[in-house]
């Protein structure tokens, strides 16, 4: 059984200049196309593989772009059309992404209709100029309007995204953004170090000069965040996420801690047993192939015992729960030998303050999470 | 064939690199029309990229031509090409006594240079007869006149009658020809039926028909069937082959005095050959030795491994393919803590050494590591015994040793008058003395001095080179030991000692070269995910240090589905790019490392 689920949704408004997520600039009569598609390729994908058929996954993730551009009635038909394939009974966590320019009361409780429970709304700042200077189309009000709609609506369990390390943000306006959000009784905060995508505005215009913080700045204001949140209560539970105790994002930490998932819709990846594909990111190829009732362009592979097992396992480093390397023997044959080198591994870096051990478990300290893909190598 | 000894002549050709040497063995084969010119290149030389490259000789290529002379006669010519670096100067000395004669190659534009002087020495003193011949005087930068002088006075020969040629054009070669004939004497000798001498000046071996000795013969003759004997190894054979170079290898019924060929009998090892050894006839043969003789022993000592340890029977293999060809280096199996299983190798000289690894490393495709480059230590112990030290991680608890040995070379440097100070100032700088200083003409002078073998194992001639503008040469040869205060140096990683950066340095010295090491790899050593102390030890003292620094940051911000696996698979590359570096302890050593610490140019403030 998949537990779980992430769809798609190509679209969005304008583009942002950090956003090297796969979308396209929004339009009506694509949208109204685009809803059916998805489920018309999980049609294909269970055909492929009988043993999905009717899944019921544990949580459902509805990314993009922007979800809310495919409209109310777009939404419950994307939903209604995929139930005749799977189940949606089972779900626990039902998160949507939204963008603060297009969420609304209606919206808002037609979602919680459809049985969306989470809500990740993607802020970035609550500094009007930084928002304006990366191309964000709502202000630092209508960030704060769409949370509390969002709270008054039902939705409990309301996380938001920030970017650390944006051009022209000073540490004053940093603590304040992040004060901002202490006091929005959010269950969920993302804090992202800035990074430039290939082929973002922010690249080209880095190329023409732009500077942007480095390294050390970056850090430091990594480092502020986890003051400022851990004072309020939010436990960094993986390298870029915070929660309130037991507010975590479980679709997310399904993926960290090496489960199954299925993604629909173009870009979307999937990782089912030893295979792993990732949809190309063509909208346009996307709906003919779906048209001709074939599966989209997509690149597909089967990894080996060992690369499989290493992929699930190795990315729990990210996360502040760790890894135990006699549990990751147990679960994979393939990687008995080699986790039982970890545990030394572990240890030498333990002299040099990287990782730190809790009971069975390893994990990282502030410093290992600076430099989280390095020790991941050490594990390779 | 008969051929009678008068119209024999053997000689070879001398001169600096680049004056010209092989454009004449060209031309000369070409005017006697031995080999066809578009052939030439392949069949006279070995295909060596590295040897034409480098400009440098590494095999003798002994080559036989018919000449009809002005007079009408026709000769016998037997060219022996030899090898042309510094640190064959025995293999050269006994090509030269398989001669009565040498044409001498003086570029007429560059005049003199350290390796003309050392080779006209080496001829004199194997009393051959001297053709000067003074080349490129077609280039406008030729000087003849200031060139003739230095000749004359510098080396002593009379220049009555210079020959003055252009080996690109192929002026003045005709005339080389007939000097040939004219002023180098025909092989001199006891007598064809005299007990057999010949002088073995080189061997190649074929996968064939083994171990193949190139000879002059001397006294006696070879036929097919004979049993030899080789005098000072004491190796016998029965010949299966006898044969003259004309120029590949072509058999002959016998092989007279006189005459040079080659001789192929049961013999498999090419380290069971000598250069310089006599052959002799087992039966009846003579027991006198042609003078020359000596045992070569490798004089610089390094360390070679695989970067890859799978690669140990690779490496094995390359080094014994080497050494069919080139029984000059020696090597045996040894390990390191530091880099597992590899060969202590042993070779002539700096440049022998910088040969044989970069041919390990284009012909055999292999990613090596060299140690630190030792010399040999001659150690007094205490309780009376004495040890040779090739290798410092051999040197023996300092509370047991009496005194320590180095070893010493007395160079020749020849060098633009201008910057004579600055090349003394190495000299000294490098524990050397300057014996004596002398004009070769108006811009030149010629230093002799004795320095330390080891100190000009680093970098020496680059600062050579470098203080000069490159016009500087040198030439050096054993000088024998001296007592010297010299002391093992560590190198630490992280707090552990990388074995294949110990070295031996005189005590004066060690803080500047330890800093310099220190630097040198602070520099090529990428950072890591913590400090790492670079530092440089005598005993337990530490003399220099210098840290990496850590890098800063190596994370990736957002981590969710559709990256999972492209992500996975970048940390898999460039995981893989790791591991073409060496890692000790928790430290990786990058090849680039290795080589930093031998350049080691920076110069410490």
């Amino acid at each position: 059984m998949i537990p779980h689920l992430y769809i798609h949704v190509p679209f969005c408004d304008g583009k942002c200049h950090y956003c090297g997520f796969y979308s396209v600039l929004n339009d009506a009569h694509l949208t109204g196309l685009y809803t059916p598609l998805p489920s018309k390729e999980l049609e294909l994908v269970v055909k492929a593989r009988p043993k999905i058929a009717r899944f019921s996954p544990r949580t459902v993730y509805m990314g993009g772009g922007t979800p809310a551009l495919l409209g109310e009635a777009g939404l419950s038909r994307l939903i209604e059309r995929l139930s005749e394939h799977l189940s949606f009974a089972s779900v626990e966590e039902w998160t949507v992404e939204l963008n603060p320019a297009s969420v609304s009361r209606s919206l808002l409780n037609a979602l919680r209709k459809l049985g969306v429970n989470r809500l990740s709304i993607g802020v970035q700042s609550f500094n009007d100029a930084t928002l304006a200077r990366i191309g964000r189309r709502h202000d630092a009000r209508a960030a704060d309007q769409a949370v509390h709609l969002a709270q008054e609506t039902g939705f409990e369990n309301t996380g938001i995204d920030l970017i650390a390390g944006l051009p022209g943000v000073t540490p004053a306006i940093w603590q304040a953004t992040l004060e901002h959000a202490v006091s929005l009784k959010l269950k969920h905060l993302s804090v992202y170090a800035l990074s430039v995508e290939p082929g973002t505005v922010l690249a080209r215009q880095k190329e023409e000069g732009l500077v942007l913080p480095d390294d050390g700045d970056q850090l430091s204001a990594l480092k502020h965040a986890e003051a400022v949140l851990g004072q309020a209560g939010f436990e960094r539970y993986e390298i870029s996420n915070y929660a309130q105790p037991g507010q975590e994002c479980r679709h997310n930490l399904g993926i960290w801690r090496g489960n199954d998932y299925l993604g629909l819709g173009p870009a979307a990846a999937s990782r089912l047993g030893d295979a792993r594909w990732t949809n190309d990111p063509d909208v346009a190829g996307y709906m003919d192939s779906l048209a001709q009732k074939q599966l989209p362009p997509r690149t597909f592979e089967t990894l080996t015992p060992t690369d499989d097992a290493l992929e699930r396992v190795t990315f729990a480093l990210r996360l502040a729960e760790g890894i135990d390397p006699s549990v990751v023997a147990q679960r994979f044959a393939c990687l008995r030998d080699r986790a039982a080198t970890w545990e030394e591994r572990f240890e030498r870096l333990m002299r040099h303050g990287i990782t730190e051990r809790g009971g069975r478990r390893w994990r990282l300290t502030a410093r290992g999470r600076e430099i989280c893909d390095a020790v991941i190598r050490e594990l390779l | 064939m008969e051929q009678t000894l008068d119209s024999i002549r053997n000689f070879c050709i001398i001169a600096h690199i680049d004056h010209g040497k092989t454009t004449l063995s060209d031309r000369i084969l070409e005017a006697t029309k031995t080999i066809e010119l578009r052939n030439m290149r392949e069949q006279t030389l070995d295909a060596m990229d590295l040897e034409r490259e480098r400009g440098i000789t590494i095999k003798s290529h002994p080559v036989s031509m018919a000449y009809t002379a002005k007079n009408g006669k026709t000769y016998r010519f037997n060219l022996i090409d030899t090898p042309g670096h510094v640190d064959f100067t025995y293999e050269v000395s006994r090509s030269m006594g398989a001669c009565e004669g040498a044409i001498l190659v003086v570029d007429a534009a560059q005049g003199v240079e350290a390796q003309t002087v050392a080779n006209t020495y080496l001829a004199v003193e194997n009393n051959l007869e001297i053709v000067p011949v003074l080349n490129k005087v077609d280039l406008p930068s030729a000087n003849v006149a200031e060139v003739t002088q230095q000749i004359e006075e510098v080396l002593g020969i009379p220049m009555d009658h210079p020959l003055l040629i252009s080996a690109k054009t192929g002026l003045g070669v005709p005339e080389i020809l007939e000097a040939v004939v004219e002023r180098i004497r025909p092989p001199v000798t006891r007598g064809r039926d005299a007990p057999l001498r010949a002088l073995v000046f080189d061997s190649v071996f074929d996968i064939y028909r083994g171990v193949i000795t190139y000879v002059r013969v001397v006294d006696g003759s070879f036929r097919v069937g004979d049993s030899i004997l080789f005098v000072s190894s004491g190796q016998t054979t029965q010949l299966r082959e006898v044969g003259i170079f004309s120029p590949d290898q072509k058999p002959v019924e016998v092989l007279e005095a006189g005459q040079v060929g080659y001789l192929v009998g049961t013999i498999r090892d090419p380290a069971d050959i000598k250069i310089g050894d006599t052959v002799t006839s087992l039966k009846d043969g003579s027991t006198e030795l042609l003078p020359g003789f000596k045992e070569v022993r490798p004089m610089v000592f390094s360390g070679v491994y695989p970067v890859s340890t799978d690669d140990y029977e690779k490496v094995r293999t390359g080094l014994e393919k080497l050494h069919l060809n080139d029984s000059a280096f020696s090597f045996h199996p040894e390990s390191s803590v530091a880099l597992g299983f590899g060969f202590r190798c042993g070779f002539l000289g700096l440049l022998h050494m910088e040969v044989v690894q970069e041919r390990l490393r284009r012909e055999f495709d292999l990613d090596l590591i060299s140690t630190h480059p030792s010399v040999i230590y001659k150690l007094q112990l205490r309780d009376g015994t004495a040890v040779d030290l090739d290798n410092p991680v051999h040197l023996p608890d300092v509370s047991r040793i009496e005194q320590i040995e180095e070893p010493v070379i007395k160079a020749t440097i020849i060098c633009p008058s201008e910057c004579i100070g600055d090349v003394m100032r190495i000299v000294l700088d490098r524990r050397g003395e300057v014996k004596a200083t002398e004009s070769l003409d108006a811009k030149r002078v010629i230093l002799s001095c004795l320095l330390p073998l080891n100190e000009i194992l680093i970098d020496f001639h680059d600062m050579l080179k470098s203080v000069s503008h490159g016009y500087a040469s040198m030439d050096y040869e054993p000088c024998g030991y001296q007592v010297s205060d010299i002391v093992k140096m560590d190198i630490l990683l992280n707090g552990e000692v990388v074995d294949a950066f110990s070295c031996m340095v005189h005590r004066g010295k060690a803080v500047a070269r330890g800093r310099q090491m220190c630097k040198a790899l602070a520099e090529t050593i990428p950072p890591h995910m913590f400090k790492i102390p670079v530092q440089a030890t005598i005993g337990r003292t530490i003399i220099a240090r210098e840290d990496i620094r850590p890098f800063r940051k190596d994370v990736l911000a957002k981590l969710y589905g559709g990256d999972v696996t492209r992500k996975q698979k970048l940390l898999k590359k460039q995981k893989a790019g790791k591991a073409r570096m060496k890692e000790f302890g928790q430290v990786h050593v990058p090849q680039s490392a290795f080589i930093s610490v031998l350049k080691g140019t920076a110069t410490d403030e």
